[in-house]
């Protein structure tokens, strides 16, 4: 871990322009070629050329979508893990997750385009941490970290099962494909308004979370202790999740489902820059930015069709956050 | 007293022949067979073939489909496809008959078979569709209406055979399949039989080969489509046919059959007329996509007619509102 304060914000400053120079580099990566030379004319100078088109049109869009999607899940994770206090915990924890899958599934099957879809997708995202919350307070008035967990768990396993009955019910030939890539997630899909959107989401919301660091800080820590450091941990508990809610039913929408960065991620960025949020949580979104990025060009560049970006994140999420876990446990025996 | 005997001689004899009706009606309805194709391909057929008999469908058919569906076939239960078939669903409404598909996998077919139920195993794929056709008629002594159904595919069959031999070039198509049309359906050399462009007079410019797929939906994305420009589109689903038509993305324009209005609307009632799956509709989805490519060669109004035949024929007869209706105008 680096514990210097200097240290980080160097290491944050790197991981920026590691970030920039990626983006540069990818622009001239797809199945349209052109020479790295002509890609940097045409991004200052677009004409009516193919590849000019492809260049503003697709590329750049996809570009900036990788790294507000891959940000924006980091840090909800990032968000869930801080207030929830528990490192394990990722977008999926209340519900999230299936809530949003649910509305996007249930719009392919009334047959909605795009745009209906990603606006069932965000409000049943929303409407699956409402009935999570509203379990918890239920279980228990106090709403304590257990009883949100359970809710969750409860509220998950109930949108999980309403996609399965959608999946039986759907046309195996028609909406079942549709569905299934969905739940495996692309950023081919993206389209400019709703990435204006979720853009606009994930830039206020990690303003104010990086603003409000402290508090995180202080939440992470057990109930008695946090209130005795006058955080109303209750309020701020539910303005966080709400965040982080809204982060990742965005990003779903947008996206489809993209799973481990939002658990990954923010391990690793405690793992490397410690648990003080100020440095955590912009750590995680530059990381989030560029593992997404880095796995969106492999998904449109490694063969000739797309692969879908889930199956991608998840395999790189897997080796990763093992790597992660036995040095962290090998360090932990030393 | 000779009144009342007459009166119940009367009865009696009224009695005897309502019986004798009865008998006859449970007769005929014996010699019905109940009968479940286990994939949506065969059950197509089926529903041309022998609607009357059929005892449960494979899915959930879209509400705009049913009405062109036989009414016989269009409110029977869901009871699955493959292996996600409800056995005990199936066996409680007692059918007689249940076709696989070739080749037959026992582990699906035996649990069926030890009950005393008869299995057949008929091809899925469209050029064994004669074979199909044939089995049908064996085993549900529907040859009236089987040689109808041969007679109708060889007519369509040999027509765009001539037709083929007049053109002048292939156009290059993509399948868009899915929300965005962002998936597609690809060309095989190695399965010529099946190439659903070429059958219809053009070229798919997604080739297998250079793919490594075969079977499934090959996922895209729009600088793909963009490097292969096809010339014509067929889509699936009709909102983004709708949208392609009326205000197509920055995106969509670039391609050459965006900017040249090729774009169509694959019919889909009551099954696909072209792929997914590649069913017995293929008779009149064949020349239906061949006028929209070579309009030159086979006229909207000579296709409207074999359409309009053949609906009338096997399903029921359509106007020509509901015609434009299939092809999502």
């Amino acid at each position: 871990m680096i514990k210097s304060t200097t240290f980080k914000l160097y290491f944050l400053a790197f991981v920026f322009f590691a970030l920039i120079i990626l983006c540069l580099l990818t622009l001239h990566l797809g199945a349209v070629e052109f020479s790295v030379a002509k890609g940097f004319f045409l991004l200052f100078s677009p004409d009516d050329s193919t590849e000019s088109f492809v260049l503003h049109h697709t590329r750049i869009p996809r570009i900036i979508a990788a790294v507000v999607i891959g940000g924006a899940l980091s840090l909800s994770g990032a968000l869930y893990q801080g207030v929830i206090g528990n490192p394990l915990v990722s977008p999926g924890i209340l519900g999230v997750l299936s809530g949003a899958s649910f509305g996007a599934v249930l719009a392919m099957v009334l047959g909605f385009n795009l745009l209906g879809i990603e606006i069932f997708c965000f409000i049943f995202g929303l409407v699956a941490m409402v009935f999570a919350l509203f379990l918890s307070f239920a279980f228990d008035r106090n709403k304590t970290i257990l009883m949100l967990i359970l809710g969750g768990i409860i509220c998950s396993s109930f949108f999980s099962a309403g996609v399965s009955i959608l999946k039986i019910l759907a046309d195996p030939y028609n909406t079942l494909p549709n569905i299934v890539f969905f739940l495996m997630g692309s950023l081919a899909y993206v389209k400019a308004l709703p990435l204006l959107f979720v853009s606009l989401v994930f830039v206020v919301i990690f303003v104010l979370s990086v603003l409000l660091s402290r508090q995180i800080d202080i939440l992470n820590l057990d109930e008695e202790s946090a209130s005795s450091l006058g955080v109303n941990v209750k309020k701020m508990r539910i303005v966080f999740i709400i965040f982080a809610t809204l982060l990742a039913s965005s990003s779903v929408a947008l996206a489809g489902m993209i799973g481990w960065i939002g658990l990954v991620m923010p391990h690793i960025t405690r793992f490397l820059l410690g648990a003080n949020h100020r440095f955590m949580l912009v750590g995680s979104v530059l990381l989030g930015s560029v593992f997404l990025l880095l796995c969106d060009t492999l998904a449109r560049t490694a063969i000739r069709s797309e692969i879908p970006i889930g199956i991608i994140t998840s395999i790189f999420g897997v080796i990763i956050f093992s790597t992660v876990l036995l040095i962290s446990r090998k360090k932990h025996y030393d | 007293m000779r009144n009342i005997l007459f009166i119940i001689i009367s009865f009696l004899f009224i009695a005897c022949f309502n019986q004798k009706g009865q008998e006859n009606n449970e007769t005929s309805e014996n010699s019905q067979q109940r009968v479940f194709a286990t994939m949506p391909t065969l059950t197509a057929l089926l529903e041309l073939l022998y609607p009357q008999g059929m005892i449960g469908l494979n899915y959930k058919p879209y509400p705009e489909d049913k009405e062109f569906m036989p009414t016989e076939a269009s409110n029977l239960p869901v009871l699955g496809l493959k292996d996600r078939i409800n056995y005990e669903a199936v066996v409680a409404l007692k059918p007689d008959i249940i076709i696989f598909p070739k080749p037959l996998d026992k582990a699906m077919s035996e649990p069926y078979e030890k009950l005393g139920i008869k299995i057949l195993e008929a091809s899925v794929e469209f050029k064994d569709i004669e074979e199909s056709i044939r089995l049908y008629d064996e085993h549900l002594n529907i040859k009236e209406r089987a040689d109808k159904l041969l007679a109708f595919h060889h007519k369509t069959k040999s027509l765009l055979d001539e037709l083929r031999t007049k053109m002048s070039k292939k156009p290059r198509i993509y399948f868009a399949f899915g929300i965005e049309g962002l998936q597609t359906v690809c060309a095989s050399k190695a399965h010529q039989d099946d190439d659903l462009a070429l059958q219809i007079g053009g070229e798919n410019v997604i080739k297998c080969e250079e793919f490594d797929y075969y079977q499934r939906l090959v996922p895209m994305n729009f600088e793909q489509i963009i490097a292969f420009n096809p010339e014509v589109v067929f889509v699936r689903e009709i909102a983004l046919y709708k949208e392609l038509i009326n205000n197509p993305s920055k995106t969509w324009q670039r391609i050459d059959a965006i900017k040249n209005k090729r774009v169509y609307y694959a019919p889909s009632t009551p099954s696909n007329w072209l792929h997914r799956p590649p069913s017995v509709m293929r008779i009149i989805g064949y020349p239906w996509a061949f006028s929209q490519i070579h309009p030159e060669l086979l006229s909207q109004d000579e296709l409207k007619s074999i359409v309009k035949e053949f609906f009338a024929e096997f399903l029921r007869p359509i106007s020509d509102e509901e015609y434009k209706r299939l092809e999502g105008k």
